[in-house]
This record gives C-alpha cells, structure tokens and sequence, in this order.
C-alpha cells in the first residue's frame, strides 16, 4: 500500500522500496517473534521426538523417537484426560463468553446505572492471585464445611448439598468466573467502538431494540467475540489451579493437571511435557485457521470509518434497573462473595466458619505477617518493572502484527499465526526453554530482569494480541490512507491515527499484561534470581509456608491496589473522552 | 492532559521500566576464589581441636574474601528459613544470603542445566532424598564435606554414604480435629485408618511421597503396599499442600495424614486451631538434606555454612527456633514432636527409598489415578 506513494521509477525506488519504514518494521517484528515464539516451539517439537535433555551430549543427534507419544498414549488415561479437558473447557468457556459478554454490553452499550462500578468490579478480579479464589470457594461451596452448603442444610433442616464445589459443574463454574474479566476486556473494546447509527436505522427501519442487539450489534462484534472464545477456550485448556485444587478430591484430571502429575520426578520430563503440548499446539493451530476466516472478510466489521460515527447508549428503558441488578448478581457470585471470604480468612488466623464468636477473635495479625514478609516491597517493585517494560514490548509487537494482518500485507498472516501460537505452549515450556536458552547463549541475561521480561513476552502476547487484532478489525483502513496521502510516513500514521484509536484496546491490554505479570509463576520459578523476585515468587513462599490467612492478606492488598489504579484509569478515561463502557 | 501528551508520559514510563530492566537483577558479582588446598578438605571431623580452630579461621577469611555471598537455593519457603538465616548472620554478620525460592523440580531443573552450561550459580541447595538421588547420585554434582559436628553422630544418624550435611529431619504424624475427636477416640496407627468407621473421614497428603516410601522401607515392600491400599480404599479425601491444615481446623475431614510436625503446624495450633497431634508407635523420619555443590561459586561461604549448621550451639537452639528436630540426639526436641522421644524412629534414606520413577508411580496409581 505505501508503495503507491513512492514516486518514480528504476534501481533507486526499488532500494528505496525495500528500506521503507513498513517494510524493514516488518522484519524487525518477524526476527523478534521468531526469536520470542519460534524457538521455544521448536524446541517443544524437536524434545517430543526425544528421549534426550537439551542439555544432553546427544540431543541433537538425528535420531527421532515415537516413544513419548507411545508413553502418553500407554497410560490409558490420555483420552479420558482429554475428553475431561474437553468438557472443562468448552463449559468454562462457555460460562465467561456469556457473562462476560453481558457485562460489556451492559457498561458499553447501555444506560443502565451503576455500569462504571460494574465495570471496575469485573476487571479487579484479575488482581487476585490465582490460587486465592478455588480455596475461597472451598469454603463458600464444600460439601462439608461450605458456606452455602451450611445454609442450605440449616434451611432445609436436610443432610443435603446445594452445589458440590468439587464437582465438573463447580470447576467450570469457577473457572469460567475466573476468566471472565478477559473476555469483559476483549469485548468492551469491541463493543466501545459500535457505530450506534447502525442500530439507530434498524429502530428507524421498524426493529425492536432487542433485534438491533440480535441482528446488528452481536454481529458486528462478532470477530471479537470470536477472538475471545478461543482465546478463553485456550487457557481453560491449560488451566492448573483450578482444576488441581477442586479437582484432585473427586479425582478430575485435565490436561494441566495430568502434566503436572506424569512429570513430578525431576528432571523434568520436557520429552512428555512437549507431547501432551504438541497436542495442544495441533488444537490451536486449527483454531486460529478457524479464526482466520473472519480476518480475510475484516473490512466488513470496520465501524470506526473517516465518516462520522456516534456510539449512543441504547436506552434500557424501564429495564435499566432490573439489567443492573442482574449484573451485580452476576458480579456478587464471580467476585463479591469470593472476596468477602478472603477477607474473612484474612482476618482469623485459622479458617472458622462465620459466626459471631469467631467474630470476636478476629484481627489484623495476617496483614502485619503478609507486609513484613521478606521481600514484599522488592517482589512487588520487580512485578512493576518487568510488568511495564513487558508491557511495551507486547503492544508494540501486538499493533504492528494485528496492523500487518488486518492490512493483508503479505507476511502479515505469519506474524498473526506467531502470535496465536503461544497460547498453546505450556508455561512451564516457556521456563524451561528460556532457561536453556539463557545459558546455553553467552549473553549475561540469566537471573535479570530482561530474562522474565522476554519469557513473559512469549507467555503473555497470545492475549493481548488478539484483543489489538479484533479492535484493529474495527478500524478502517481509509484513515490511515488518507494521512498518507496528505504527505504523513507509514509511522507517522501508526502513530497519529492508528495508536489512538487503538487506545482503548492498548490500554486494556497494558493491563492484563501488567496483572498477568503480577501472577505469572510457573515461568518465573525458572528464571528468577535471588534479585528478580516477583510478587508472586513471594506469594508462592507464603502458601507453601503459611496459613492461608496470610496468603489471603496478601491478596487483598494486592485487590486494593488494582481497584485503586483501575479505578483511577477509569477517571482518566473519563476526562480524555474515551468512555470505553467500563474499562 | 490531551490522549497523545498522556500517551507520551506513559511510554516514556514504560520505557524507563524496560532501561531499569536492563541494569537490575543478575548473577551476583562477588569474589570467588578457589579454595587452598588445606581448606578444600573433605572432613573436618578428624581434626584436633587446634588444628580446627586454625581451619575455621582460615575458612572465615576466605569467606570474606568471596564477599560472604552465599547462592541458596531451596525447595522450602524463605519465611521457614528466615529465622535461621538470622542466627547465622548474629554469628557471622559479613555472610548475605541469596535465596532463589521454588519448587523441588525447578530447582533441580536449575541446578543440573547450569552445571552442564557451566555457570554454575547455586552453592547450596536444600532437599531431601530426590535431590540425593539426582543432583549427588546420577549427575555428580555434590561436594564432599563433612563438617565436625558429624563426629560424635551415632551411626543410625550419621548418613556416612551421602554428600550431603543432614542437620535436623522431619517426623511424620497423624493429625486430627480436637472439636470433632477427643485425644482417646484419635486414631493411634496408621493401619486404624482403614478400618470401616474412619471411611471418608480422613484427609491424606499426597504431596508426601517421603512418608509413603519411608512406611514401605520400614513395613516391607508387601504390608506396606498393602496397607496403602486398604487406606486407599477406605475412601480418603485426597489434597495437596497446607491447605489441608486448614482444611482440617474447619472440619472438612476429622483427621489428616501424613503431616509433618513444624513451624506451621506449631503456629496454627497457638494460633488457637483445633489441632491435635498423634505420634504413631514407629515414627517416620525424613531427613533435612543440606547440599553444598562441587563447583560452588563460594566454596568457603558454603563450608562455614555447614560448619554453623552442625555447630553444638546451633543445634542446641534449631528446635525452639525452627521447630525441627535436630539430627543431634542431645539437642532439644521442639513441644510439637515431643512423642518421638518415646517411641521408635524410622528414618527414609536415599538407600532405602527404592527407585524413584517406581516409587512416584505407585504412589499416584494407589491414592490419585486409582
């Protein structure tokens, strides 16, 4: 495209050509993601017809091996772990595209009140570790002890279960609640962007508002709620903590979790890790094909156009209150009761179930252990640093890739595919590959902080780059045209007309990659150092040594601060006019 | 503030984090040197006291010309070593700790890739058999050092064939809810566990592959096997890591095993949790294995580390202080493992552990995969 506007003719236009800004941009971003996602897959592919370590003298001896797959297969239990995966996932996935979808049509689409507290509670979620909210709902739904279930015998005068936390049906309810504020962040951005004018001439046309939502809205959103199911389909796959903790008792295995059962001798078994993960790449793969097919028909979803365009809220009527309540009932189930029961296990030392005598002894003895723990401050300002530098380096590679995909330059699919592909490598792949890498290569990167920002890249891109690619969908190409035809460069069109109407997406993703930062720990037990520990390295050290009191302590702090920040993004967003809904 | 100033600063934050990056964390830059040939010795524990008090001032100088650094990695949280690293720094100030926290798999992991890439980091690592077995055994990469306190060891303590320094262990016992069972109604043994009356009743720890091999080394392979499975089929509530302590306070299940009797279990219970301790008539011991590597980047900082371990004083304090038990049968046993002194201890070596890849598979097969 901007070799339109090179002028003239012969060897030098040619040269000039090649060393344009799009095009050696182009390759800069290409040897990165080779570097970032090419080599831990090869490597993830060539150890699965191992039966060496790569830091074997024979690793790279030509001689292949089934016998992984033979191994994985043998066990009798691939698959029913895999038909156990299947329904896990599909379910968990199913149960955050639906609410997570509602809550950003709610705090993006509408007027119904109350929507930017709604909005606020959805994201903060993703500030709690990742181990904190099963053990939470142990307590709030164990057959045995569980809040609920206490109740509901009370009421019932029975011996009876409301709802088995342990069961299929507590996993995929729990861990879709889980992934919820990733779906709520994908298609808010989608929804932020929706030309209202559209929906105003179905009304004018004759349609009910409900069959503008039907026929027009979901639609339109459609490449974005697509992006998102496969990304929550994806992680649900590779989910461990809620399956290991809730799953373990009734014996429910899915794929993490039988990974991290076949490998627990060391060294680790990167040889089986790869084949279950090969498996998981092969699912991917056909995923994103899948996905694919919206991006080549992508200019029939731009909304944000050089024509204007309103983004009216669809007034709710007399339904703005009742639409409301729902959504906190919603939120009261993912998020508030979830958090009321860490601060009750914050505050005792012990769990003890509610009561007005364990309320007597309650105190702030965890939150003075949790702070003064050994290095609190230093975990959470490394989380900060590498969050904020993995942070950059992941939107700039998500905007030029969705940017390159979405312009069907050529290459531009193979940049997208490099992106996609890393949801399917497990994180404890990325560790291992990193760290083999790290020594292997005699550059002084292991143990810094540039070590985990390069794996986190790997790690986090798959996310935050489908939710740029499914805004960069929205945006049409003529903008960017027309400032190159008023004389602007390639980067100066990323810069003045792309990146700000990608804001809302980038922002988001600066988000989830500083939360993802903040929790990522199955990586980072392979690279940090003594100096490069990260909050969660120091939670990891509180669970595996204290009561969960502390942990939950820890938790909360940790809640407070995100809502703080989030909360403080959202006045911003407020005064710079960009009333992305909720975010 | 306009979107594009606002943008501007935050990229210029966020760019700053990627510069700040570059110059934090790394391999610690201190002095390492390698040993004379008088402080690269193997033992110390046939040393005259003179001749030992010459080493040990000898080994504190060359400490501090290595910078006093000392790399330790450990599979154990650094809140549970703390207190330990606090006694050593009142007796030798100038040593800093550099504690890299993980998992028993990824520390192993660690270990044996930077031995093979050569840059080794880690002086001293803390574990247990597996390490044993996989960092000593198979790749090769332990020190040989026996520090003066082994000397007066008795034999069934002394772990003559392991590079390692074993200065405390662990003991394994039956736990249980002192609002739902009194101290008589308790089960006293393993084996009541598979009676019909304690059927789902009962919580087990399947993160304790120690324990499992260590009642199968003591019982044989056969009645062990077979009274694993009996438990296993008595229908127990399976879980993973301290949450089942707390699980056990609130009352999910009555009893919980195989639990250790540390710091943790000490501080719930003064904490006022209804947690109560039975020791079983044959205790199973898990010893605290402390691995100094050959190719240490510290080798003097790692020795005087060994030495202060099995040092009388630390010894006689490590109890009260760390709540475990010291390998020094005249220290002091913490309240919590009281019981043992009256009963008959087990210990699980390397040895007597059994193949590892065996012991993990039988193990998952009889209480997880079913």
């Amino acid at each position: 495209m901007g070799a339109r506007f090179i002028s003239g003719a012969g060897p030098l236009a040619s040269l000039r050509a090649a060393f344009a800004p799009r095009r050696w941009v182009f390759w800069v971003m290409l040897l990165v993601l080779l570097a970032q996602v090419a080599l831990p897959i090869a490597i993830l592919l060539f150890t699965s017809f191992k039966d060496a370590r790569p830091t074997d003298s024979d690793f790279f001896a030509l001689d292949f091996t089934l016998e992984n797959f033979s191994r994985a297969y043998d066990s009798g239990r691939l698959l029913e772990v895999t038909w156990t995966t299947v329904q896990f996932a599909g379910g968990s996935m199913l149960v955050s595209l639906v609410l997570g979808t509602f809550l950003a049509w709610v705090t993006a689409r509408t007027n119904a009140p109350f929507r930017g507290l709604i909005g606020l509670l959805t994201i903060v979620q993703m500030a709690v570790p990742g181990i904190l909210i099963p053990v939470a709902w142990t307590f709030l739904a164990g057959p045995e002890i569980g809040v609920v279930n206490e109740a509901w015998r009370w009421l019932t005068s029975s011996e009876g279960v409301l709802f088995d936390i342990y069961s299929m049906k507590g996993l995929i309810l729990v861990n879709g609640l889980t992934m919820m504020p990733m779906v709520y962040l994908f298609t808010v951005t989608v929804f932020s962007s929706m030309n209202s004018s559209l929906e105003e001439a179905a009304e004018v046309s004759g349609g009910s508002k409900w069959q503008a939502l039907r026929h027009i809205s979901l639609p339109l959103a459609a490449p974005g709620i697509a992006a998102v199911a496969i990304m929550s389909l994806m992680r649900a796959w590779e989910a461990f903590e809620v399956p290991w903790i809730l799953g373990l008792r009734s014996k429910i295995f899915t794929y993490a979790s039988e990974i991290y059962l076949k490998t627990s001798t060391p060294p680790s078994d990167v040889g089986l890790i790869s084949t279950y993960a090969v498996f998981m790449l092969v699912g991917a793969v056909l995923l994103i094909w899948w996905y694919d097919r919206f991006n080549q028909r992508g200019e029939r979803y731009a909304v944000i156009s050089g024509k204007n365009y309103s983004a009216n809220r669809l007034d709710l009527g007399r339904w703005r209150r009742p639409v409301a309540a729902v959504s906190f009932g919603v939120l009261s189930v993912a998020i508030i009761v979830p958090m009321l029961m860490l601060v009750w296990m914050s505050l005792n030392t012990y769990y003890r179930a509610p009561s007005w005598d364990a309320l007597k002894d309650v105190g702030l003895g965890a939150y003075s252990l949790a702070l003064q723990s050994p290095n609190v401050v230093q975990g959470f300002v490394n989380s900060l640093v590498i969050g904020l530098a993995t942070s950059v380096a992941v939107l700039v590679l998500s905007t030029f890739s969705a940017w390159y995909s979405a312009r069907r330059i050529p290459g531009g699919r193979l940049l997208y595919l490099l992106t996609s592909v890393p949801m399917a490598i497990p994180n404890v792949i990325v560790g291992v590959s990193f760290l083999w890498i790290f020594l292997i290569v005699p550059l002084p990167i292991y143990a810094t902080h540039w070590a985990l920002v390069i794996a986190y890249v790997t790690v986090i891109i798959a996310v935050v780059a489908r939710l740029v690619s499914a805004r960069m969908l929205q945006i049409s190409a003529e903008l960017e045209e027309a400032a190159q035809v008023s004389g602007a460069s390639f980067l100066r069109a990323m810069w003045s007309i792309v990146v700000p109407l990608l804001m809302p997406a980038l922002f988001a993703g600066a988000l989830m990659t500083m939360v993802m930062s903040f929790r990522e720990l199955q990586t980072t037990l392979y690279l940090a150092g003594p100096n490069t520990r990260t909050a969660a390295v120091v939670m990891f050290d509180m669970a595996g040594d204290g009561q969960f009191s502390t942990v939950a302590a820890f938790g909360i702090v940790t809640f407070v601060l995100l809502f703080a920040g989030v909360y403080g993004y959202q006045r911003l967003n407020a005064r710079m006019g960009l009333d992305g809904g909720g975010l | 503030m306009k979107p594009r100033r606002l943008s501007t600063v935050l990229i210029g934050v966020a760019v700053s984090a990627l510069v700040l990056a570059g110059c934090g964390g790394g391999e610690s830059e201190s002095e390492s040197s390698a040993l004379s040939e008088d402080l690269a010795v193997a033992s110390t524990t046939d040393m005259t006291d003179d001749e030992y008090a010459t080493y040990m001032t000898d080994l504190e100088a060359a400490s501090k010309k290595e910078g006093g650094t000392l790399s330790y990695y450990f599979s154990a949280p650094a809140t549970s070593a703390q207190p330990l690293f606090d006694e050593l720094a009142k007796k030798y100030p100038w040593i800093k700790i550099e504690y890299v926290s993980g998992g028993t798999l990824e520390l192993i992991e660690r270990v044996t890739t930077e031995s093979a890439s050569g840059r080794d980091s880690a002086d001293l690592i803390q574990g247990g058999p597996l390490e044993d077995r996989t960092l000593c055994n198979d790749q090769e990469l332990c020190m040989e050092y026996n520090p003066r306190g082994e000397k007066d060891l008795p034999e069934d303590r002394a772990y003559a064939d392991c590079l390692c320094t074993v200065a405390d262990f662990f003991t394994f016992h039956i736990l249980y809810n002192t609002d739902k069972l009194s101290e008589a109604e308790a089960p006293k043994t393993f084996e009541e566990l598979t009676e019909p009356k304690w059927k789902g009743k009962f919580g087990i720890n399947i993160d304790q592959l120690d324990w499992f091999a260590g009642v199968l080394a003591e019982m044989g392979d056969k009645e062990g096997t077979k009274m694993m499975e009996a438990l296993a089929a008595n229908d127990p509530i399976i879980y993973s890591g301290s949450e089942g302590l707390e699980k056990l306070a609130a009352g999910e299940f009555q009893v919980a095993l195989p639990q250790t009797a540390t710091r943790q279990v000490s501080d719930m219970v003064d904490g006022g949790a209804p947690i109560g301790v039975v020791t079983t008539p044959t205790v199973i011991a898990q010893p605290d294995m402390y691995f100094a590597l050959a190719d240490a980047p510290h080798p003097a900082t790692a020795r005087l580390y060994l030495e202060f371990l099995m040092s009388s004083e630390w010894q006689a304090q490590l109890g009260e202080v760390v709540k475990k038990v010291p390998i020094s049968p005249e220290a002091p046993v913490p309240a919590v493992a009281q019981g043992i002194l009256k009963n008959t201890l087990f210990f699980e070596t390397t040895e007597n552990f059994g193949d590892y890849d065996d012991r993990v598979a039988q193990h998952q097969s009889i209480f997880i995969t079913g």
